[in-house]
């Protein structure tokens, strides 16, 4: 909080050994003015639905995960890949093929893990040839580009009824439609989530119907950006960033680099797949536009916006771009984005979110203070 | 220690009125729920959804035009049962995903009585999941592979067999029995090209080759040498897209002068006004619609193509899939006024009692004749011609004769008012030959 | 110059082999750390390294130095890992260590600091410092060899600030003390004294002798600055043309004739 002595553990209070999991230099916000504000922001999106669309903004919710995915791959160990699309459409057809086979319960429940093993699996798979392979900086993005392109084409082409999976038929071009909606649980003891709205009545305001899915997806991504907030401060988060700024160093410091890359590419596609499920969820459909190019590029262009070292940013890009391409008539969203985009890389090529985090510390510090000992901020870079 | 206090509360404060101002400006229409009915005693609305920009533009804007030349002229005419047609018009830009976003704001928050959407058929497969969870009675009407057997959708577009259907016995008849097959790589092409194969068993010809070019593929100088090499009486073309279009021109420049049968060249995206003669020469289109069709209520003084360019004077031209738009709008006025209500259960019902239009409201079929939509099945059996482009690019009709819509009702037995269902049939599953 | 190793149990980290390295630093010396055997580098045509026999002994403090494209640089390359060797084997405490990967070489106890100062700019001293330690120490030791380490360096007081905005010789004063905060027991230095003055220059061959001399720690160092090598050499490898050209204690390279006739160009 507010002391200047550097604090050593068993002096601190619980709640601030807690809070300095999440904060570290990796991550935007390491005071208590953060994190209120966290809180409010997570409150108003738990409201969200009573006032605007919920629906709409339950897809946005469900792209910033794939948008986080990218950040922890790009942002965090520097492996530009255009390839998290491969995952999330991975993710999301496993789902509704799995889901379509078994469509029970328990069924759904195993296709949405088989969905994130799916994500995970792929990008594994694409991971180890390429970084135990040698490949390195632009090559892999140029290799993640063309696997979502090879996607594309082969998903594209699985129109006969000889591409079936068991009782899924990939449907090529048009898609696989009917995926059952997502239920959790097993037999007797589960929940459906879709078009299943939870009525509820405060007094003075009114009754109103609420979504389970938004609030699953609302959970999630809270979960997963305090998760990978605690991960990138975390030592091995340390060494991430490390292997971002320069691969070479930071394996003569003794780090298997082509491991870390490895391990954290597949956790950016098992979250990307992740995302793919619940995306096959909510539309309970897919088709083979999650691998096109276009799509593909739009996490680029969300996690530069935002800015790329840091989750939040990720976040509030996808959100936020997200509505505006929505509420844009096509060609000049197209415009908005590639004019953010090029404003992005000239003006502030760390992102947004970044740039208005320093000017709300520097205001807060006031002139001449900034790194000095009374620093608030100093505080937390005291870890252990 | 000091630290300034205030600033922390400006932060706050900062935050908290940028959450309000974003929830004021996120928040659009009624929003998260609706109970109000969006027709008065006096209106109902109708929800045209229909790509003007995009990978479709070229072909779904005239569809859009066509639905509002339609709503237009019932307006001025008192209506349906003396109640004004409100519309809610969107351009959602080629991308399924707007489809998706359109359609539940369509259907939840303008609360459209029928609504018209979509030109791919992978489209109607994403927003059909939306129709059939909301009981929502939807118009998909463009040309497609068939077998859509939903009781909330109404393809009235005509199907790959029944365009394939007009077209091919004719050809065999003229020219001979060897087919050559070239289709787009996806499903609308293939499923297409299973039906030439089903064609041919009836009409005792046979299939020498087929090949699907995938739709970003605009080079075609290998298929011209194989089209060459097989030698077959004619050809069978079921390519979809821009980079298509290429085929045409560069068969005529190889000097390849085999008839070719297609369903989607010329009526869709006008290739024999966009291409130099003689690219399209020797081309025979079956199609419900083009705006070549030589009925009275189409060409003639103020038949169809009058009044589609009066109100659209900078249009390009009058499109297979907008007359669909244009008859299937007067079918839905005819049913509501059949219901007496425009309660969707109702008019469905109304739908499936079967009704008929005459040229006046349907210019594909010729003066006496009529197209009926069969309620079983909700298709229709249209009117369909073969239209033929000479060296110079001239369009005319060579045959003409009402097709009905036999692979639901006679094969594959949907008959939706008994069982209703949400299938999508294909014919592999029933015919041997299509395999 | 033995290399059967009684210390082939030796495999772990950091801490454990610098404390036996700093037992026979006061001893025995002539205990062999580092031996390459016909080493050969071949960039396509070009052999930048030729044959190299080339040998550390246990706490050695070794220059290696000779002109300009001689291979210097290319062998600390070598015996790193960096680069695939095209022939030949390096040997580290007896064990064969040719066909390991970079990082498991550093595991076992090799350390390098690179010809271009690469510290983390982006980062703190503090989070550039912490990244070698955190690997073996947490907590309160953690802090405790970080606080030692940037102290060491000479940058107390510059602990939050960005490395990247350092003067040139603070880098490489904090290049090496995150190297040698490994607790290696061989110290590969790759010019470290190049753009800085002279009383840096000075504080960079105390740092050095100092870590040679308290901790055990080899060193091979390559530098031009005759003057800073024989300030803290022992012995010296010249390098000419990918070859070694001479070895010896530095009194007998420093008169050598062929050694001053090769700086300054001439038939070799």
């Amino acid at each position: 909080m507010s002391s200047t002595e550097p604090t050593s553990a068993p002096n601190r209070s619980l709640p601030d050994r807690l809070r300095s999991r999440f904060e570290g230099p990796n991550t935007i916000g390491d005071s208590r003015g953060f994190w209120v504000g966290f809180v409010v922001a997570v409150a108003a999106l738990a409201v969200y639905p009573v006032f605007g669309d919920g629906s709409q903004l339950s897809l946005f919710m469900v792209l910033a995960l794939l948008g986080l995915s990218l950040s922890v791959v790009w942002g965090y160990s520097g492996v530009l890949s255009f390839g998290q699309v491969v995952f999330f459409g991975i993710g999301a057809y496993t789902f509704g093929v799995v889901s379509i086979n078994f469509a029970t319960p328990g069924g759904i429940t195993a296709a949405v893990v088989a969905g994130i093993v799916g994500g995970g699996l792929s990008a594994a798979i694409l991971g180890y040839f390429m970084f135990y392979g040698g490949v390195r900086d632009v090559y892999v993005t140029i290799i993640t580009l063309v696997s979502t392109i090879v996607m594309h084409t082969f998903m594209a082409q699985t129109a006969g009824s000889e591409w079936a999976i068991g009782e899924a038929a990939l449907g090529g071009f048009n898609g696989m439609p009917d995926i059952p909606v997502l239920t959790l649980g097993v037999e007797g003891a589960s929940y459906q989530f879709m078009y299943n709205p939870f009525p509820m009545r405060v007094i003075g305001i009114g009754s109103f119907e609420l979504s389970p899915f938004y609030y699953l997806v609302l959970v999630l991504l809270v979960g997963t950006y305090l998760g990978l907030r605690v991960l990138v401060n975390s030592d091995y988060g340390r060494v991430m960033v490390a292997v971002r700024e320069d691969e070479d160093r930071t394996e003569m410091f003794g780090y298997n680099v082509t491991r870390i890359k490895f391990v954290v590419f597949t956790l950016g596609g098992a979250l990307a797949g992740l995302s793919g499920v619940l995306y096959a969820a909510r539309n309970v459909y897919i088709d083979p536009t999650v691998f096109s190019l276009l799509f593909a590029t739009l996490p680029v262009i969300w996690v530069s916006i935002g800015g790329r070292k840091s989750l939040l940013g990720a976040v509030v890009a996808t959100l936020a771009i997200e509505y505006l391409r929505i509420s844009m008539a096509g060609e000049l969203a197209l415009v908005l984005l590639g004019t953010l985009l090029l404003v992005t890389i000239l003006v502030l090529p760390g992102g947004f979110v970044p740039w208005v985090h320093r000017q709300i510390v520097d205001a807060r510090l006031g002139p001449g203070e900034a790194g000095g000992p009374d620093a608030p901020d100093a505080s937390s870079e005291v870890s252990d | 220690m000091s630290r300034p206090s205030v600033s922390r509360r400006q932060f706050l404060g900062a935050s908290g009125a940028a959450l309000v101002a974003g929830l004021a400006g996120c928040s659009a229409g009624e929003g998260g729920t609706s109970t109000d009915t969006a027709s008065s005693a006096e209106t109902l609305k109708i929800g045209v959804l229909e790509d003007q920009s995009g990978n479709f533009a070229l072909v779904g804007d005239p569809k859009a035009k066509a639905s509002m030349l339609a709503i237009e002229e019932i307006n001025a005419n008192g209506g349906i049962d003396g109640m004004q047609i409100e519309t809610f018009q969107r351009d959602p830009q080629s991308d399924n995903q707007r489809y998706q976003e359109l359609t539940r704001t369509a259907i939840n928050e303008e609360n459209v009585d029928a609504l018209w959407a979509g030109y791919s058929s992978a489209t109607r497969e994403a927003i059909r999941p939306i129709i059939d969870r909301n009981e929502q009675l939807y118009f998909y009407t463009t040309q497609y592979e068939g077998g859509v057997c939903d009781e909330f959708t109404f393809a009235v577009g005509p199907t790959a067999r029944q365009q394939l259907g007009i077209v091919l016995p004719y050809l065999v008849e003229e020219f001979g029995p060897d087919i050559y097959t070239i289709a787009a790589d996806y499903n609308f092409g293939q499923l297409s090209a299973d039906w030439v194969k089903v064609l041919a068993n009836e009409n005792d010809a046979n299939v020498l080759g087929e090949e699907f070019i995938p739709l970003s593929e605009s080079s075609f100088g290998s298929t011209i040498n194989r089209i060459q090499e097989a030698d077959p009486d004619f050809v069978m073309s079921m390519l979809v897209g821009a980079n298509h279009t290429s085929f045409y021109e560069q068969k005529a420049s190889a000097g390849l002068d085999v008839p070719i049968g297609t369903s989607t060249a010329m009526a869709q995206g006008y290739e024999h006004r966009r291409l130099d003669a003689p690219a399209m020469a020797n081309i025979y289109a079956g199609v419900n619609y083009m705006e070549e069709v030589p009925t009275d209520s189409n060409t003639g003084d103020g038949g169809f193509v009058d009044r589609y360019f009066e109100k659209y004077p900078d249009a390009p031209y009058l499109n297979e899939e907008a007359e669909t738009n244009y008859f299937s709008t007067y079918m839905y006025k005819k049913a509501v006024e059949q219901a007496g209500t425009t309660e969707q259960p109702e008019v469905i019902d109304a739908l499936e009692s079967g009704i008929e239009l005459g040229t006046e409201e349907a210019p594909e079929a010729p003066e006496g004749e009529t197209i009926r939509l069969d309620g079983a099945t909700h298709h229709v059996d249209h009117h369909m011609w073969i239209m033929r482009a000479d060296e110079e690019h001239n369009v005319e009709a060579v045959e003409n004769r009402q097709i009905p819509e036999t692979f639901l009702s006679e094969t594959a037995g949907c008959n939706l008012p008994e069982n209703p269902e949400q299938t999508q049939y294909t014919p592999v599953d029933y015919y041997e030959e299509a395999e | 110059m033995s290399d059967t190793e009684t210390e082939s149990d030796i495999d772990s980290l950091g801490p454990n082999v610098r404390q036996t390295a700093a037992e026979l630093a006061t001893g025995d010396r002539t205990e062999t750390l580092l031996q390459t055997d016909g080493l050969v580098k071949q960039f396509g045509g070009f052999t930048a390294t030729d044959d190299v026999d080339f040998s550390v002994a246990e706490g050695e403090l070794r220059c290696l130095i000779g002109p300009n494209g001689a291979g210097k640089s290319t062998l600390l390359n070598l015996i790193t890992g960096s680069y695939e060797a095209t022939a030949g084997s390096i040997y580290y405490n007896g064990h064969d260590i040719t066909d390991l990967d970079p990082h498991e070489r550093v595991s076992r106890g090799i350390s390098m600091k690179f010809q271009v100062p690469s510290v983390y700019g982006a980062l703190s001293v503090r989070e550039n410092v912490r990244l070698p330690v955190q690997q073996f120490a947490d907590g309160e030791e953690r802090r405790r060899l970080v606080a030692e380490a940037i102290e060491a360096a000479g940058l107390t007081g510059y602990e939050d600030v960005d490395a990247g905005q350092l003067s040139h010789g603070q880098q490489q004063q904090l290049e090496i003390g995150m190297a040698a905060a490994l607790e290696p027991d061989l110290l590969l230095l790759d010019e470290p004294v190049a753009g800085l003055d002279v009383a840096e220059r000075e504080a960079i061959a105390e740092r050095i002798t100092r870590l040679n001399e308290e901790q055990g720690i080899a060193f091979v160092v390559i530098e031009h600055d005759t003057d800073f090598v024989a300030s803290i050499a022992e012995e010296v490898t010249v390098l000419h043309n990918g070859e070694v050209f001479r070895e010896g204690p530095i009194e007998e390279i420093e008169s050598d004739p062929e050694v001053q006739r090769i700086y300054l160009g001439g038939e070799s």
